[in-house]
């Protein structure tokens, strides 16, 4: 009984995982971060296996997360000093 | 060179000691979960939910060598061919990545022969077989196809990651995942290794080469083609750029060794570095 019980959480806590991944790769990753949003749909889907299994706190993460729109790139992006020649 | 070696050698250290770290807990879980005198073999028939357990524990143990103190500080490759990576994206300097990478096959192997001395019949057993990595019975080239592939998508995740202002702080979280699921779903193919230090540490005690090629190829060429394949994304969306921008390097994570090694001659006067 108690495998059983175990056994059905495990399934239930996949399944809702595999939803989740599903939105993450598509849309949660550049929620949380607008650089996700230049990502090929091909690397994002390399996230899927680790979001289903992390997905309680992919979603906190998601949901704390406002979406920035603002995708231009930051004026500092690529201009910093390199620290040592 | 003698003051980079002066001021890094803790951080060979601590690479030696990830990689044996990591081999001597994976020597005694696949003694636990696959030796016949011992009940869990018995107890889980199936293989895919005995290479589960063994792929749980070792993506546990990536993780915790990742968020160790240590491992920020070395920046955890417990792998030649993430270093070697790391090193032709020029985040770290050819001494580092050289002396890196002695150091993951000696540690390695160090952790491997620790346990054949406290348990030699035990990792000898040919169930465990010194966790040595070599081709299962779908032959060579799918063993090296799938170290290729495997090692392509890992370091392209981590980049990814690692780049990523907010989704950084989880890059250790994610490789744990990814280890777990490829032990647990590719080790039959090539018996899962994606890490050249990792093969030759279970070869050296078990004298066993066979097919050694595979791990060094598979891994060194599809980490190289992820991070090139990277850098090329990255010059196309920033164009000639002075530096990388990695939000997991520098004293972000605490690592000492990561540094922006690279800009071009044209936004400088100074020479490309290398």
């Amino acid at each position: 009984m108690l495998i059983e019980t175990l056994v059905t959480i495990f399934y239930g806590y996949a399944g809702l995982g595999a939803i989740f991944g599903i939105y993450f790769v598509i849309w949660g990753a550049a929620r949380i971060d607008v650089d996700a949003h230049h990502l090929p749909i091909l690397v994002r889907l390399l996230l899927w296996p680790a979001s289903v299994a992390l997905w309680p706190f992919m979603l906190a993460k998601v949901v704390r997360n406002r979406p920035d729109y603002d995708l231009s790139i930051p004026a500092d992006a690529h201009s910093a000093e390199p620290k040592t020649p | 060179m003698f003051q980079t070696i002066r001021k890094n050698w803790p951080l060979y250290l601590i690479e030696a000691w990830a990689l044996g770290t990591f081999m001597v807990v994976a020597s005694l879980v696949v003694i636990v979960v696959e030796h016949p005198d011992l009940p869990v073999r018995s107890a889980v028939p199936s293989d895919m939910l005995r290479r589960a357990i063994i792929g749980s524990c070792m993506g546990l143990t990536a993780v915790g060598l990742i968020y160790s103190p240590w491992g920020k500080l070395s920046g955890a490759h417990l792998n030649p061919a993430v270093t070697l990576a790391q090193w032709r994206l020029n985040r770290i300097t050819t001494t580092d990545a050289l002396f890196y990478i002695v150091a993951q096959f000696v540690g390695g192997s160090l952790g491997v022969v620790l346990v054949h001395t406290l348990l030699p019949d035990y990792i000898a057993h040919p169930s465990v077989n010194y966790v040595a990595t070599v081709p299962g019975s779908a032959g060579v080239w799918v063993a090296l196809g799938c170290e290729f592939l495997m090692s392509f998508c890992l370091l392209t995740m981590v980049l990814a990651l690692s780049n990523s202002k907010w989704l950084s702080l989880y890059t250790g979280y994610f490789v744990g995942v990814v280890v777990a699921l490829y032990i647990t779903v590719e080790a039959p193919y090539s018996g899962m290794s994606i890490n050249p230090a990792r093969t030759v540490s279970s070869a050296v005690s078990a004298r066993n080469w066979t097919d050694i090629w595979i791990y060094f190829l598979g891994p060194i060429a599809g980490m190289s083609l992820a991070g090139w394949r990277y850098r090329l994304r990255y010059r196309r969306r920033y164009g000639e750029c002075r530096s990388m921008k990695m939000h997991l390097s520098g004293q972000r994570n605490g690592c000492r060794t990561y540094e922006v090694l690279w800009w071009t001659q044209e936004a400088t006067s100074e020479p490309i570095n290398r």
